[in-house]
């Protein structure tokens, strides 16, 4: 360190004030002092400049302290474990802390008065007005109304599917349909009388006429539907919905002789009073019939079954329809 | 939810509501309205309650109508600084639950409902959290503070015979 002069002494002052010189420089500083006593008059005065320190605090430190849980709960550290203990809060080393304060009977003591603090529900205080507030209900089997709706549905369809008119609107639709063929084909609307003469036939008998073998076997005829028609006529007929071939089964079944020949067409004694075995009732019932068997073979549901009772000559007698729970029963005929 | 579940709902948890209720306002009648209240409003949700949540969902209704009720009536402070502590060291019961019950309608609102959830129903924290709308900490707190009053109201264990 360089000796202390008039030019340097403020650095061994601040030192000296500071407790930084070491003890040959406070020999040499106090030395410099005795031979100049105004600058010892002015450290003297340094000395006088000292800055006291403040009292002031910071007021939040209690936001800054981290609280324990028991603080935190605002109860006692032992009453935490108790309660976490019921609770089974506690983690292993609150478990150890717990036991090592169990060793104190008073502790004990009161941790058995915590266990006691359990609340039990009394059981004789029940809520009086329960059947008001029950909802009543209709016990519904899903599969039966499934079973229902199906039926239903599948009798609907062959109902819509099948030729249930009534004969006026049948013989209607099928003298509306003849009309426009033949107005189609150019023939004269006198052939079917015609005939009816040279074949000598009562004007109160008439002919039916369908196509296929009856078409192909007479000339005399003019046929309303010839598997040769225009597809006009085809599609004309699909339009009208006139189901030929049940006709042609009816027809069959009052028609004595099966061989069909132009000279022995299949004859009625008076097609308007023809005595049709199945009419339209027998024809639904037959057809539901069909539809309930269709459906119990894809759904292999034994809960829904439809019997028909017929009589010899075909017509419904009774009809029995069972889905689960659910039964119809209706006779039309007694035996 | 159907009509047979909301008829099981019914024989299930009525009476459980019914006792959690009346042990918060001590009013036959009143709690009474409140479960049928609950039920009623379970029924009109019936389709977007679904059956496993039925409890729940009843407990939660009861609740807020009961709260609902109490702030009407203005009859009992929901905060818990109003607690009073009222030591029966110098008394001797024949049944502790009989005290403990007497404790429990000393407690403020909010502590007695949650550790009535909790003793009562076995509700975890979250529940009880769900059904009260306070935080799983918050719940914590109150059955914590509430157990630890409970047990200084008995006092000592000599007390207990």
């Amino acid at each position: 360190m360089e000796t202390i002069n008039n030019h340097n002494y403020e650095v061994f002052f601040l030192d000296f004030l500071d407790g930084n010189l070491s003890e040959s420089e406070m020999k040499e500083f106090s030395r410099f002092l005795q031979k100049n006593p105004s600058l010892k008059e002015e450290l003297e005065s340094f000395e006088e400049i000292t800055l006291e320190p403040s009292d002031i605090k910071f007021e939040n430190k209690q936001e800054l302290i981290k609280k324990t849980q028991a603080q935190h709960f605002e109860i006692t550290e032992f009453e935490y474990l108790c309660v976490a203990d019921i609770e089974k809060d506690n983690n292993n080393e609150e478990l150890k802390q717990l036991k090592k304060e169990l060793s104190v009977s008073e502790n004990k003591a009161a941790y058995t008065v915590f266990n006691a603090v359990k609340l039990q529900a009394n059981e004789n205080i029940v809520f009086s007005n329960k059947s008001k507030l029950l909802k009543k209900y209709v016990s519904v089997n899903f599969r039966t109304v499934i079973s229902v709706a199906s039926a239903a549905a599948i009798l609907l369809f062959f109902v819509l599917k099948g030729d249930f008119v009534n004969s006026d609107s049948s013989e209607s639709a099928g003298k509306q349909l003849s009309e426009k063929v033949i107005k189609n084909k150019n023939v004269k609307s006198d052939v079917f009388e015609d005939t009816n003469t040279k074949q000598n036939i009562n004007p109160q008998e008439q002919i039916l006429v369908t196509h296929n073998q009856t078409i192909k076997n007479s000339n005399k005829h003019v046929l309303a539907f010839d598997d040769n028609e225009p597809q006009n006529n085809k599609d004309l007929y699909k339009e009208l919905i006139v189901s030929i071939p049940d006709i042609k089964n009816e027809a069959l079944i009052s028609n004595t002789d099966p061989i069909m020949t132009p000279e022995n067409p299949m004859k009625f004694k008076n097609f308007n009073n023809m005595n049709f075995a199945i009419n339209n009732k027998d024809k639904f019932w037959k057809y539901a019939e069909k539809g309930i068997h269709i459906w119990k073979k894809i759904t292999k549901d034994d809960d829904i079954q439809l019997t028909n009772d017929y009589a010899d000559n075909g017509s419904v007698n009774e009809v029995n329809f069972i889905a689960s729970n659910f039964q119809f029963r209706k006779t039309y005929n007694k035996k | 939810m159907t009509v047979n579940e909301y008829n099981k709902s019914v024989e299930a948890y009525s009476d459980h509501i019914y006792r959690f209720i009346l042990k918060n306002i001590k009013n036959e009648n009143t709690a009474q309205d409140i479960v049928q209240d609950s039920f009623e409003k379970l029924w009109i949700n019936r389709k977007a309650v679904y059956f496993t949540k039925t409890k729940s969902y009843l407990f939660t209704t009861a609740y807020r109508t009961m709260i609902d009720i109490i702030r009407k009536q203005k009859r009992i402070s929901l905060t818990d600084d109003q607690t009073i502590f009222e030591s029966h060291e110098e008394n001797s019961f024949s049944d502790i639950q009989e005290i403990l019950h007497e404790a429990v309608e000393k407690l403020p609102e909010i502590q007695r409902s949650v550790i009535l959830l909790r003793d009562y129903e076995g509700y975890s924290y979250k529940e009880i959290a769900d059904i009260t709308n306070l935080n799983e900490s918050q719940v914590k707190v109150y059955i914590y503070r509430a157990r630890v009053y409970l047990k200084n109201y008995i006092g000592k264990i000599e007390n207990l015979v």
